[in-house]
C-alpha cells in the first residue's frame, strides 16, 4: 500500500523555520522604541466590574492602568518606575491570572504603588482590554484611552513618554 | 603567556575543525587533534582562573583573589566567552568519540558544527582577550551563579546539549546517503541516551539550584531560560524512542531525521536564547546583539541547512514495516506526538512574546498560566500511556491481555486518587488525578519490571537469577519510567498542596504556618569570605514534635554589588519546610519573614535520580551486553 510521496510536505519544516529566522533577524537589528500604533487599538476605557476595580472607578483626572502579576519577571523589572509614576498620578493595578498568595508577596516584598487593584484572576478584564499578555500600561481620562504601553516600561520611557502625556491629558 | 597560549590553541582548533569538514580523508585523525586543542583551551582558561591572572578581561570581569576555589574553576564557565568555550570542548570531544565509529559524512558534519562556533568564539567572544593596565582586582562571579549546584549544571546541562549534535550529525549522513537502518539506530542510540541522562542530571540540579538559591519557594518558574533546556528535553525524549521504533523495525525513518535535526536546533536555539541577549531572565548573562546575530547566523546555517538536506532527501527513507493500529510502534507513536505537541506549546509560549517584541508590540510575558492550562492536558494522557505502552508487543497488541496484567496498577492507583480526593486537600480533583496519574505510572512499571523477572508466577527465590541477569534496558526502562512517576509525586507536593505566609516579625514574635510555628528569636550580622550576611535564627515547632531552630540569610556581596537570599530548608519524609528573610522593614523594625510548607519535595529530587541512575545503567549495561 505505497502512496506516491508528497515531497512538498518535506518543505514545510524549512519554510516554517525561514519565517522565525527572519522575525528573530527583524528583533534583533530594529531600534526598540514603543509602537504608537497601539494608542488606536481601543479608544475607550471598557466596562468590566472586577473585584476590586471597575471602570467607574478611574475619575477625571488622567490616570495609569498597570497589568501586572506575581509570575510575570518584566513586571518585577518595572515596579520601581511605576512605583515612582504613582507619587505624581493615580496608578490603578490590575492583578492578571494571578494567585492570592502571588499578589501579596508580590505587594509585601516590591511594595504597593496603586490606588486601588483590581484582581483578575479569570483574565476577564484582560480581555476586555484587548491585551494578550503582561505587562501592559494605558493612560486613560474621562472614558477614553490615550495611550497603551506593551512591555516593561524603562525610567526612559516613563520621563518621555508616559509622564509627558499624563502631563499633556492634565492641561 | 597563558593566555596567548589559550588563543593559539583555539586558533589550532578552528584550522582542525576545518579540516575535519572539508578533508574526508584526514577527518577522523582532525577530530583527535580539535578536541586536543579544544581542552587544552580550556584548561588553559580554567589555569588564568585559579591563578586569578588580572591582566585576562574575563578573570576580572568575572573572577576575584578571594573567591573560593571550587567557584574559581566553575567562574571558567560561569560566563559567555568561558561557557561557549566549554560548549565548543564537549562538540569536539564528542567528535572525538565518534570518530572512530561514525560514518565520515557525520564526522564531517561534527567538524563544520565545531568549525562554525568556533569561528563564533574567536570573532566575537574571546575569553583570552587582556586588559592594561591589570586592574587590583576582579569583579567577582555574579553571586547567584556562587553555588556547587550551579557549578555543575553547565558542564551537565551542555553534555546534554550538545550531545544531540551527534545525532544531528548521524541524520545528516543518513539524509546525505539516503539510508537509515538498523545499524545506524544501533549506532545512534547509545549516544542519544548519553545525551538524554545527562540533559535530565542537569535540568535537575537547575531546579534544584532555582529551589534552594533563588528564595522564590518554587522550582520551576516556565521562564524561557528554562523553557529553552526544556524543549529540547522533549524532544530529546521522543528522539530516543523513536530511535528504538528504527532500531527494531525500520520505521518511523524520516520522523527520526527530522527529530534529530530539531532536537540539536533546538540546543542550539537554547544557547542563541541565552546567550544574545533576546531574554531578560533570572539567568544573568551580558547582552551583545552583534553576538546574537553571529549564533542566529549559525542557527540558520546548520538548522536551514539540514532542513533543505531534508526538503530535498527525507523522500528517499521511506519503509515499508506495518503494524497494528494496537501496538508498540503506535504506542510510540503517541508518545512522539505527545511529546512533541507539548514540545511545539512550549516553543509558542516561549518564542510569542519574543515574536511580539520582534513586531515591537513590547516585552509581554505569557506566564504560568498559559504554561499550566496547555500543557498539563497533554501531558495527562502521555503519562497515561506510560505505563501501558511498554506492555505492548511490536507488530500487534491485544489490549485484552495488557489490560489484564495492569488491573491490580489500575485498582491501586484508582484507590489512591480516591484518598487525596477524600483527604481534601487543596484542588483536590488536580490533586487527586495528579497522585493518580504518579502511582499509576510507578505500579504500570513496577509490574512491567516485575513480569521481566517472571514475577509474580514465580517464587521470589526462583525469580531472582533472573533479576540479577535481567537486560540492562529493563532496567533502564523501568528506572526512567517509575523515576518520573516519583516527580509527578512531587510536582503535585510542591505545586498545588504547598502553603505559603509572609509576616514581618519582631524579634521575638511568632507566626503559624500549617500547624508550625515560627519564633523569630534573633537576627545578627555574620560574615563569609566574600560577602557579610545578615543571618536570622528561627525557632520552628512543628505540630506535637520537637523544636528546631532554621537559620535564613541574606547575604550582601560587596564587590558584585549583589544581595541574595539563602532559604534555610528542613527536609524530612514528609515536607521541606524552607524559610528566607527579607530587609529590615524600616516602619517597624522587624524583618520579612516569608515560610512555606512544600510537602513531597524530596521525592522530585528522588525521582530526577531514579531518571538518571535509570539512563546510566542503561549505557553501562549496553557496554556489557556487547563484550559479554
Amino acid at each position: 500500500m505505497k502512496k506516491p510521496d508528497k515531497k512538498i510536505f518535506y518543505v514545510l519544516p524549512l519554510l516554517f523555520f525561514g519565517i522565525l529566522v527572519l522575525i528573530a533577524a527583524i528583533d534583533l537589528t530594529m531600534d526598540k522604541t514603543p509602537n504608537p500604533y497601539h494608542a488606536n487599538l481601543i479608544k475607550e476605557v471598557p466596562a468590566f466590574d472586577i473585584d476590586g476595580l471597575s471602570d467607574a472607578d478611574f475619575g477625571d483626572a488622567p490616570a495609569v492602568v498597570n497589568f501586572f502579576a506575581s509570575w510575570c519577571t518584566p513586571c518585577v523589572a518595572e515596579h520601581p518606575v511605576i512605583s515612582d509614576l504613582a507619587d505624581e498620578f493615580p496608578v490603578y493595578g490590575i492583578n492578571f491570572m494571578d494567585t492570592d498568595e502571588g499578589r501579596r508577596s508580590f505587594l509585601s516584598r516590591l511594595s504597593d504603588p496603586y490606588r486601588k487593584i483590581g484582581i483578575d484572576a479569570q483574565g476577564i478584564a484582560a480581555a476586555a482590554w484587548g491585551i494578550s499578555g503582561i505587562p501592559v500600561t494605558f493612560i486613560v481620562r474621562k472614558g477614553k484611552v490615550l495611550y497603551r504601553y506593551d512591555g516593561p516600561v524603562t525610567p526612559k520611557d516613563a520621563d518621555s513618554i508616559l509622564r509627558l502625556r499624563l502631563k499633556e491629558a492634565a492641561e | 603567556m597563558i593566555p596567548e597560549l589559550g588563543h593559539f590553541c583555539l586558533i589550532l582548533a578552528l584550522l582542525c575543525a576545518g579540516v575535519q569538514s572539508f578533508v574526508p580523508q584526514l577527518s577522523a585523525r582532525a577530530a583527535k587533534a580539535q578536541f586536543v586543542f579544544c581542552a587544552a583551551a580550556l584548561l588553559l582558561l580554567v589555569v588564568c582562573y585559579l591563578v586569578s591572572d588580572l591582566s585576562v578581561v574575563n578573570v576580572v570581569k568575572n573572577s576575584h583573589t578571594l573567591k573560593p576555589f571550587l567557584y574559581k574553576i566553575s567562574g571558567a564557565w560561569g560566563n559567555h566567552e568561558g561557557s561557549m568555550l566549554l560548549w565548543v570542548a564537549l562538540l569536539s570531544l564528542y567528535g572525538f568519540l565518534m570518530s572512530g565509529r561514525a560514518p565520515v559524512t557525520a564526522v564531517r558534519t561534527q567538524g563544520l558544527t565545531g568549525f562554525g562556533f568556533l569561528s563564533f568564539i574567536l570573532l566575537t567572544s574571546n575569553p583570552f582577550g587582556r586588559i592594561h593596565p591589570p586592574p587590583v582586582d576582579g569583579n567577582d562571579l555574579n553571586p547567584l551563579l556562587q553555588d556547587p549546584g550551579l557549578a555543575f549544571h553547565p558542564p551537565l546541562l551542555y553534555m546534554g546539549y550538545v550531545g544531540f549534535s551527534v545525532a544531528f550529525s548521524f541524520a545528516i549522513a543518513a539524509l546525505r546517503e539516503g539510508k537509515m537502518d538498523q545499524a545506524w539506530a544501533r549506532a545512534v542510540k547509545p549516544w542519544v541516551l548519553f545525551a538524554w541522562t545527562a540533559l535530565t542530571a542537569g535540568i535537575g540540579l537547575g531546579s534544584w539550584w532555582a529551589y534552594y538559591e533563588l528564595g522564590w519557594g518554587g522550582w520551576w518558574f516556565w521562564d524561557p531560560v528554562e523553557n529553552a533546556s526544556l524543549m529540547p528535553w522533549l524532544l530529546g525524549t521522543a528522539l530516543l524512542h523513536s530511535v528504538m521504533v528504527v532500531k527494531k523495525r525500520e520505521a518511523l525513518k524520516r520522523w527520526t531525521a527530522l527529530l534529530a535535526i530539531l532536537t540539536f536546533s533546538l540546543s542550539m536555539l537554547g544557547t542563541f536564547l541565552v546567550r544574545s541577549g533576546v531574554l531578560t531572565s533570572v539567568h544573568a548573562f551580558a547582552l551583545d546583539p552583534a553576538r546574537g546575530i553571529f549564533i542566529l547566523g549559525l542557527l540558520g546555517f546548520f538548522t536551514g541547512g539540514a532542513l533543505l538536506l531534508y526538503a530535498l532527501r527525507a523522500h528517499l527513507l521511506s519503509s515499508d514495516a506495518t503494524f497494528a493500529p494496537v501496538s508498540r510502534e503506535s504506542s510510540l507513536i503517541l508518545n512522539n506526538l505527545f511529546l512533541a505537541v507539548i514540545a511545539a506549546t512550549v516553543f509558542t509560549g516561549t518564542m510569542y512574546p519574543l515574536v511580539l517584541q520582534a513586531l515591537n508590540a513590547g516585552a509581554i510575558s505569557v506566564g504560568p498560566p498559559y504554561f499550566h492550562r496547555t500543557v498539563l492536558p497533554v501531558a495527562v494522557p502521555l503519562i497515561a500511556l506510560m505505563a501501558a505502552g511498554p506492555f505492548l508487543p511490536w507488530k500487534k497488541a491485544e489490549m485484552r491481555g495488557v489490560a489484564q496484567k495492569l488491573k491490580l496498577s489500575f485498582a491501586v492507583s484508582v484507590c489512591a486518587a480516591l484518598a487525596v480526593f477524600a483527604a481534601a486537600t487543596p484542588h483536590p480533583g488536580f490533586s487527586a488525578l495528579g497522585i493518580g496519574l504518579a502511582v499509576w505510572l510507578v505500579t504500570g512499571t513496577l509490574a512491567k519490571w516485575a513480569a521481566h523477572a517472571g514475577l509474580p508466577e514465580q517464587s521470589l527465590k526462583n525469580a531472582w537469577p533472573r533479576i540479577r541477569h535481567m537486560k540492562a534496558s529493563h532496567w533502564c526502562l523501568a528506572l526512567t519510567h517509575a523515576g518520573l512517576g516519583i516527580a509527578i509525586a512531587g510536582m503535585i507536593g510542591t505545586g498545588p498542596w504547598t502553603q505559603e505566609k509572609l509576616e514581618v516579625l519582631e524579634k521575638g514574635q511568632t507566626m503559624d504556618i500549617a500547624g508550625y510555628a515560627l519564633t523569630l528569636e534573633d537576627v545578627a550580622p555574620a560574615f563569609g569570605p566574600n560577602y557579610r550576611a545578615l543571618r536570622g535564627q528561627v525557632k520552628v515547632t512543628p505540630p506535637g514534635g520537637n523544636d528546631f531552630t532554621l537559620h535564613p540569610e541574606g547575604r550582601y556581596y560587596p564587590v558584585a554589588e549583589k544581595t541574595t537570599v539563602e532559604a534555610a530548608i528542613r527536609t524530612s519524609w514528609r515536607n521541606d519546610i524552607y524559610i528566607v528573610i527579607g530587609e529590615q522593614d524600616s516602619a517597624t523594625e522587624g524583618f520579612a519573614v516569608h515560610a512555606w510548607i512544600h510537602p513531597l519535595v524530596p521525592l522530585l529530587w528522588l525521582g530526577y535520580t531514579v531518571m538518571v541512575l535509570g539512563g546510566l545503567i542503561g549505557l553501562a549495561g549496553r557496554k556489557n551486553e556487547k563484550t559479554g
